[in-house]
């Protein structure tokens, strides 16, 4: 048989690359990545903590120093209530896991609701201190202060939005890969804010008056 | 063609959800909180042993919280989850550290941080 019998003239329905990915994971795919970003996250809190111990005693004209607005033991609250958070959206996981859509719906919605409280105590706590003068514009320590706790709460406040849109998403699709996916990298975000909280209650509230 | 019906749910980072493991880390991260609290507000140690020791317990916290919630180990499934945490978490680390070391230097030099 000659070369020229095999020789393929019409080359329009040669597909060189495959329009899904042939490796069936994107789960995993889409949690290596989200992690990564999260990775970059934890470096934007590095340079919070890294100002905060440069400005930790920087009160310029200001008479409001670390030990008036930080109260370790009633900050201990946040703590107990966004470690409660995540412990409840764990629940969820497990619920996840067993399948039981409606167990993993409930969960969620209450991790939403004591994320709710957690943003609702820090707003309490800050619009106090806003009361007594103690704002952003007071000396650096506090700009710093502020920055770190916002910064912080922000990110609760987009994991409560996303955690109220997917809650939705699973109640009416159910367990889909995109739904498990998107379940999987909230969790890694959820979690993350605790093992932050760690180190904004370390540095910020009890070196702060230590 | 290349797309198979396959459980989402059986996926390992899915199956890996355990309640015994979020509950220890809730009560560990928790107790060494209060500890870190207790130990700061007493006046038995110096401001550098306080903070070495909080700093101790917050890192054991942190560690601890890595293990427990996202299951960080050497399994197939977490192995670049675990390399891109053990990679990161010395940057982390050093870019507190280094820049607190330069503005301290500086304010020797120039005494900005009088007042």
């Amino acid at each position: 048989m000659s070369l020229d019998a095999n020789k393929v003239t019409d080359t329009s329905h040669i597909q060189l690359f495959s329009d899904e990915p042939d490796h069936h994971d994107s789960i995993s795919l889409r949690s290596l990545g989200f992690w990564l970003y999260m990775m970059s996250d934890a470096m934007i809190f590095a340079g919070l903590f890294a100002a905060h111990g440069v400005y930790l005693e920087a009160y310029g004209t200001s008479n409001i120093t670390a030990d008036q607005v930080i109260d370790p033991v009633t900050a201990l609250l946040p703590t107990l209530v966004l470690f409660a958070s995540v412990l409840v959206f764990g629940m969820a996981s497990v619920a996840l896991a067993r399948g039981d859509k409606a167990g993993t719906v409930r969960w969620m919605l209450v991790s939403l609701a004591i994320g709710v409280f957690f943003l609702l105590d820090e707003t309490a706590e800050f619009a106090s201190l806003a009361s007594e003068g103690a704002t952003p514009q007071a000396s650096a320590f506090l700009s710093d202060f502020w920055t770190i706790i916002w910064v912080h709460a922000a990110h609760v406040f987009f994991g409560l939005i996303w955690m109220a849109a997917l809650t939705i998403q699973i109640a009416r699709e159910g367990f889909t890969e995109g739904s498990v996916g998107r379940f999987i990298n909230l969790r890694i975000f959820w979690f993350f804010q605790a093992v932050i909280w760690v180190c904004v209650y370390v540095f910020v509230y009890l070196m702060g008056v230590s | 063609m290349f797309a198979h019906e396959y459980d989402p749910l059986d996926h390992p980072e899915v199956r890996s959800a355990s309640m015994f493991k979020y509950g220890l880390a809730f009560f560990i991260g928790m107790a060494l909180m209060v500890v870190a609290c207790v130990i700061t507000l007493s006046d038995g140690m110096s401001q550098l042993a306080t903070l070495i020791w909080i700093g101790i317990l917050a890192l054991i916290a942190v560690c601890a919280q890595l293990y427990l919630l996202f299951k960080l180990d050497l399994s197939k499934t977490m192995i670049w989850h675990t390399v891109s945490a053990v990679a990161t978490i010395p940057l982390f680390f050093i870019a507190i550290v280094l820049t607190m070391w330069m503005f301290h230097h500086l304010e020797m030099r120039t005494m900005l941080g009088a007042g």
